[in-house]
């Protein structure tokens, strides 16, 4: 079944109806407090209640009859979903491995991965990407704008 | 005239070449960390200071001046090349820039925004010789309930400027302002969503937010096409702005320099409020308003010009009343301060010649940052011809370390990466990031501005119409709220939406 | 590209030149100093009044960042947590670290988290009123007040702060009630006062000092009367013996190594003991102290003993007069 703008609307009107009732009701557990004397609970209840209703209206409007747009499917091609992936998987990746290999090496990992990986280049062209690029990122952050960026236990 | 004696007073302290070197090198410096975002004007500032030990204080707030513009004007050449902005201010620059740049004409864009840059300079600095004093008492005029009205209208005006459904920009930009909750409540200490992590406390920084939607969540959606397909499609045209974009610009540059730089005078998010008022305006005025957002050369000259003059606008308050705007400015209050000098409503009548001075140097910064960066046009733009798949793996490492270096903290990155993810999602579903930023930045602000007042009026609602520039301002955002429904003004906005929606963004 | 080639050489000479050789372990790199107020205020002030002296004695840049929100208890809950290298200090007001850990919930810091490297200076807190307000005296705030219960609207920094102190203090001693408005920083009750938005504050003498023609002062809680604010009487010369203030300074978490806390009490009782730097301060409205580690700690240990003893004899903080 092709989908129009409506199914999207519907799935994002209920993501924020859950994230308005989520805040309202979380406003309750830190003080709301009164007109005169406002907490920090004041503007999460009264925003979460308006998203919350607004959501509402979203969902309602998507079951009118108008003409929809057509939406192209999810992914533009067949194997987008794995480059989305791959790379959303590298950057945890990266986050995770820079402290323990540190910030030359971890470099060098990630521009090596993407490069090869995602829209495969030769393997010169990626050793010579990662090599420059991680080279080239360690003296610019370390050595000259004195960033303070893991060393990682290979000590470089 | 008096007014000329006072600048020849303030170039005589200028143009030596000590002062000369130092103001290059503080420009040089800016723009480098503009364009490294997370590493902001601060860091710039700290690292070059010792230097200006062996120098005079003059001297050293000549190279701060150089530093300040250069690192806003970063900003905009990161948003012009690869839509990541390079702060909050930036964010309305992505809109057209961005997408000139995808039509070859980065090399316009990134020249009007120098040449915009420069012009509110120039009018602001003339701004601050002539209204300095009458302008603060009209920021002191500015209190929290007008502040509140203030931000509310701007966000008003982001959203009514919206592509698409003005149902989903409200929402997304409820939900910026639900996300500028979490945190430490600054009023009364409570924490708030925090989960206990101590990153969290000061909030969701605006960095790894910006980060994420614009430059990850970009990248993720581009990587999705086709394989090995060039950024940039066409050839190359010509490197600056022709005859036809001056036209075109000329208008824009003036009025986003005066809007500007009435709006920094009031201390806060000026820069912010000023370029998507800009924005706002010029599409209001301009002859075909459907093209903006997809690369109209007045969709950067307008806040370009607007966000620089809110930047020379901010001097006043430091200069009138003693107050500093922002933490950069602070540092020049550091500075008047190692002379024995208190800011204040006697500033400019006691120390004639500091003040002449430094406007005279922030001038001077103005020029070098043109000097300086239109050769270098062409070299940002050959970056671009850098292959994609090349490319993008760069881009994403820069976001990374940007952000991991703003606090080494891996909660922050953590935080890019959900929110590139969000971008992307948002992308797909149609719904625009811009309201749900520009929420995140002001929203806190906008909280505390509530509150305030409602403490003052002691519970009273009312006193956002009791103050007559309130009032305007609610009034203002009102009707932009309920124009769609108005039938005239309805079915302009109806068609505008029906054409976004139909196509993909 | 030649030009570029040269420039990125004189770039990097530069930068280095600007690493003077220290040869002692610390500091290697720049120290960053987390101001819990805005810009402007007079944490502000204080530390860009010594950076220049302090620069200079340690060699490397000291960076002032900004971490403002909920009278200081943000940033000091985050310096309570951070790394003990001496590389991460801040700013600090007493009572504000001695009240906010007793008053406040989710407060993540306690007073002894910390080890005061030196006390630098001290605000006696005045009472200031907007310049078109009704009043001319104490007297006839009071009198204002006691006839309008609740209205007046009273400007100053957090809760559990000095401001707020010497508000609940002036409240219990003269039987009247205001309205006390939270704000995040000096500088900003210093606007909204001088505009007017709100009718009166508890603040700082600097800011007396600097806002002297836009706004009345009517009081000032020292001892004598100040130099820098001719004209202005003290609360004791009124019969209100109170005698509010904020000393101010720099910390750090206490697991600091013991030398390298040396090493920063010295800096800072080396700036603190310059002829000019007093005067500069002086000139400003501070009263500036010279105190190391010891004396700073005495110092806060007897303002906790003084201020416990006025919660008890007043029974200002609990929850009906708050």
């Amino acid at each position: 079944m092709e989908k129009t703008q409506s199914h999207y609307n519907r799935i994002a009107a209920i993501f924020f109806l859950i994230v308005g009732i989520f805040f309202t009701l979380y406003a309750r557990s830190v003080e709301i407090g009164s007109w005169n004397e406002p907490g920090p609970g004041f503007l999460p209840f009264w925003a979460g209640l308006t998203l919350s209703a607004m959501s509402i209206a979203l969902l309602l409007g998507s079951y009118g009859k108008k003409a929809w747009a057509v939406r192209p499917s999810f992914f533009p091609k067949d194997d987008s979903w794995k480059r989305v992936l791959l790379t959303f998987l590298s950057l945890i990746a990266y986050n995770l491995l820079l402290n323990p290999l540190g910030f030359a090496f971890t470099t060098f990992l990630f521009l090596a991965f993407l490069v090869k990986f995602i829209f495969p280049q030769t393997w010169r062209r990626t050793l010579l990407v990662a090599v420059l690029g991680s080279v080239i990122a360690r003296l610019l952050f370390i050595n000259f704008l004195e960033t303070q960026l893991p060393k990682g236990f290979l000590g470089f | 005239m008096d007014l000329f004696s006072h600048i020849l007073l303030g170039a005589q302290v200028l143009f030596t070449p000590m002062n000369l070197f130092f103001c290059f090198i503080g420009v040089l410096m800016g723009t480098l960390v503009g364009v490294l975002p997370g590493l902001g004007p601060t860091a710039a500032i700290a690292l070059l200071l010792p230097n200006t030990f062996h120098v005079s204080p003059v001297t050293a707030i000549i190279m701060l001046a150089g530093i300040y513009y250069g690192a806003m004007y970063g900003g905009s050449t990161t948003s012009i090349l690869v839509n990541i902005p390079g702060e909050a201010a930036s964010v309305i620059t992505t809109l057209d820039g961005y997408q000139m740049a995808l039509k070859g004409r980065a090399g316009p864009a990134l020249g009007i925004a120098a040449f915009g840059s420069f012009i509110a300079g120039t009018i602001s600095v003339i701004g601050l010789m002539l209204v300095a004093p009458p302008l603060a008492k009209f920021a002191l005029a500015f209190g929290p309930p007008e502040y509140f009205s203030l931000m509310l209208m701007g966000i008003v005006v982001l959203i009514y400027m919206a592509f698409g459904s003005i149902l989903k920009a409200l929402m997304m930009a409820v939900f910026g302002l639900l996300l500028g909750t979490i945190g430490m409540d600054a009023i009364s200490g409570t924490q708030r969503l925090t989960f206990g992590l101590l990153e969290l406390s000061d909030g969701i920084g605006f960095i790894p937010a910006i980060m994420g939607l614009f430059g990850v969540a970009e990248v993720i959606a581009n990587i999705e096409q086709e394989i090995k397909r060039e950024l940039i499609t066409t050839k190359l045209k010509n490197l600056l702005p022709n005859l036809q974009d001056w036209k075109d610009s000329f208008w824009p540059m003036i009025r986003g320099s005066v809007l500007g730089f009435f709006i920094g005078v009031l201390p806060g998010p000026a820069p912010v409020i000023s370029a998507f008022s800009s924005y706002a305006i010029e599409k209001k005025l301009s002859q075909h308003p459907e093209k903006f957002g997809t690369g109209v050369i007045e969709g950067v000259a307008g806040p370009e010009s607007a966000n620089n003059a809110a930047t020379g606008g901010a001097f006043i308050p430091l200069f009138t009343l003693g107050i500093p705007a922002n933490s950069v400015i602070a540092i020049l209050l550091g500075a008047f301060m190692i002379h024995g000098i208190q800011p204040g409503p006697m500033l400019i009548t006691k120390y004639p010649d500091l003040f002449w001075g430094t406007i005279m140097s922030m001038y001077l910064g103005n020029v070098m940052l043109l000097v300086l960066n239109l050769p270098l046009i062409g070299l940002w733009v050959k970056v671009l011809k850098v292959p994609y798949p090349i490319l993008f793996p760069l881009i994403l490492l820069f976001c990374l370390v940007g952000v991991f270096s703003l606090n080494y903290s891996q909660v922050e990155v953590a935080l890019m990466i959900g929110f590139g993810v969000f971008g992307y999602l948002a992308r797909k579903f149609q719904f625009e990031m811009a309201p749900l930023v520009l929420a995140l930045v002001i929203g806190p602000m906008m909280e505390n501005n509530l509150r305030l007042s409602l403490v003052i009026s002691q519970g009273s609602p009312w006193i956002f119409i009791e103050h007559p520039i309130s009032a305007t301002f609610i009034f203002i955002s009102l009707a932009l709220l309920i124009s769609p429904w108005i039938p005239w003004i309805g079915r302009r906005r109806k068609k505008l939406q029906e054409k976004v929606e139909g196509e993909q963004i | 590209m030649k030009a570029g080639k040269w420039m990125l050489v004189v770039l990097a000479i530069f930068s280095l030149l600007s690493e003077e050789a220290s040869a002692q372990d610390f500091p290697k790199g720049p120290i960053t100093f987390m101001n819990p107020f805005n810009p402007g205020g007079e944490v502000d002030i204080a530390a860009r009044a010594m950076q220049p002296y302090l620069e200079k004695n340690l060699g490397v840049p000291f960076v002032i960042n900004y971490l403002p929100g909920a009278g200081g208890a943000l940033c000091w809950s985050k310096l309570a947590a951070a790394k003990a290298d001496g590389y991460n200090i801040g700013g600090f007001s007493i009572p504000h670290i001695i009240l906010q850990p007793m008053f406040m919930k989710d407060v993540a810091f306690k007073t002894d988290d910390f080890v005061i490297f030196s006390i630098v200076e001290y605000t006696p807190i005045g009472l200031a009123v907007k310049k078109d307000f009704k009043v001319n005296t104490v007297k006839e705030f009071i009198e204002y007040a006691k006839a309008n219960p609740g209205k007046i609207s009273c400007g100053g920094v957090g809760k559990f702060t000095g401001h707020h102190f010497a508000t609940l203090q002036f409240m219990q001693l003269t039987g009247t009630k205001v309205n006390y408005v939270t704000f995040t920083g000096t500088s900003q009750v210093q606007t909204a006062l001088m505009g007017g938005h709100i009718d009166a504050a508890f603040t700082n003498s600097t800011m007396m000092v600097s806002s002297k023609d836009q706004i009345k002062v009517l009081a000032i809680g020292a001892q004598q009367r100040m130099g820098q604010l001719p004209g202005v009487p003290t609360f004791e010369e009124l019969g209100l013996k109170m005698y509010p203030r904020i000393a101010r300074g720099a910390m750090g978490p206490k697991a600091i190594p013991a030398d390298i806390q040396k090493r920063l009490e010295k800096t800072f009782l080396e700036t603190t003991s310059k002829p000019e730097f007093k005067a500069k301060m002086e000139a400003a409205g501070f009263v500036p102290q010279v105190m190391g580690i010891a004396d700073s700690h005495k110092f806060l240990e007897e303002e906790a003993k003084e201020l416990k003893k006025l919660i008890q004899e007043f029974d200002l903080l609990s929850p009906a007069k708050k």
